[in-house]
């Protein structure tokens, strides 16, 4: 009998860890919630047709469980500086990719929508994202303050 | 065995209960204290700076081909009472220079913050910062005209510090 429950609970532990090992492994928006730094470089067009400048933003996002993603900063275009805000709701896979639409608003007016693509890493911890929208090449990289899987 | 039975079923809720507290996200988001000052900043970062800045006398021109490479390893002294000193060696689209500077920073509750440079002959420079990693690390980007420049900064510790 007591051979029995020591097996059954073997198992039991056994099917947790297995669980939990695939768990991590897949992504979902309660993956990228929390508090992020946003680094973005790269070259953007300020219009339509307009030749690409030189670009760099800095800026924080906060990012619920349900992927709803807010943030606000500076950025840099060919020189001038403005000030930006961003909402959005991710869309994620299981594999950690996803994408993202953003509204903006630069110096308070209306902007044009951002498209994201993004890869997820670390546990969430980092977000690679890629503007996909024609005439930029705007790369940005996303970490999590405090990281939630730092190795200490 | 009921004794045995007992210890069994207290552990697998023990270690559920474990499996539970160590899986929630929320659980650790709450330990994320977010007040910063200007005494987050003190002591020597050591910092890198890398963009673009251009060098047309139009600030309407505003082409690729106007910018110049920038590049700079700066070591920053913060008093952690707004004021700040340091030394740079700069690279301006492949000349070389030494730079000293003061300036003053501030900080938001919310850990971003600005910073002046006052680096005499090379001008007056403005940044935007946001504090991370509870302030060993600095992320900024210049808010001048004309400038598009990023880097970061991470406290030294020597020492073991």
């Amino acid at each position: 009998m007591k051979t029995t429950i020591n097996h059954t609970l073997w198992t039991f532990l056994m099917l947790a860890l297995a669980a939990n090992s695939i768990q991590a492994q897949q992504c979902s928006t309660r993956t990228t919630a929390g508090r992020y730094l946003v680094r973005c470089d790269g070259f953007l067009t300020p219009g339509p047709n307009a030749p690409q400048l030189p670009a760099k933003t800095l800026a924080t996002a906060t990012a619920d469980k349900n992927g709803n993603f807010n943030g606000s900063g500076t950025v840099s275009l060919g020189g001038v500086t403005v000030t930006q805000t961003l909402t959005g709701t991710e869309q994620i896979n299981p594999d950690c990719t996803g994408t993202v639409t953003y509204s903006q608003t630069i110096n308070g007016q209306p902007g044009p929508p951002i498209n994201i693509i993004f890869v997820v890493s670390e546990g969430g911890d980092q977000i690679d994202g890629l503007v996909t929208d024609a005439g930029n090449t705007f790369a940005c990289k996303l970490t999590r303050n405090p990281r939630r899987n730092a190795k200490e | 065995m009921t004794t045995n039975l007992k210890h069994a079923a207290a552990l697998v809720l023990v270690l559920a209960g474990l499996g539970a507290l160590t899986g929630s996200k929320a659980f650790k988001l709450h330990a994320n204290p977010q007040a910063c000052t200007t005494a987050i900043l003190q002591g020597g970062y050591g910092a890198g700076t890398t963009g673009l800045i251009n060098i047309s006398s139009n600030p309407n021109d505003i082409k690729i081909k106007t910018f110049v490479p920038f590049a700079e390893a700066v070591y920053f002294l913060f008093d952690g009472r707004g004021n700040l000193s340091g030394t740079s060696t700069a690279d301006f689209g492949g000349f070389v220079s030494p730079v000293t500077f003061t300036g003053t920073y501030t900080v938001n509750t919310n850990c971003t913050g600005n910073l002046t440079v006052d680096a005499g002959a090379n001008g007056i420079v403005h940044r935007d910062l946001v504090i991370v990693d509870a302030g060993r690390e600095v992320e900024f980007v210049s808010t001048d005209q004309g400038v598009v420049i990023g880097g970061y900064m991470k406290k030294q510790r020597i020492g073991g510090e």
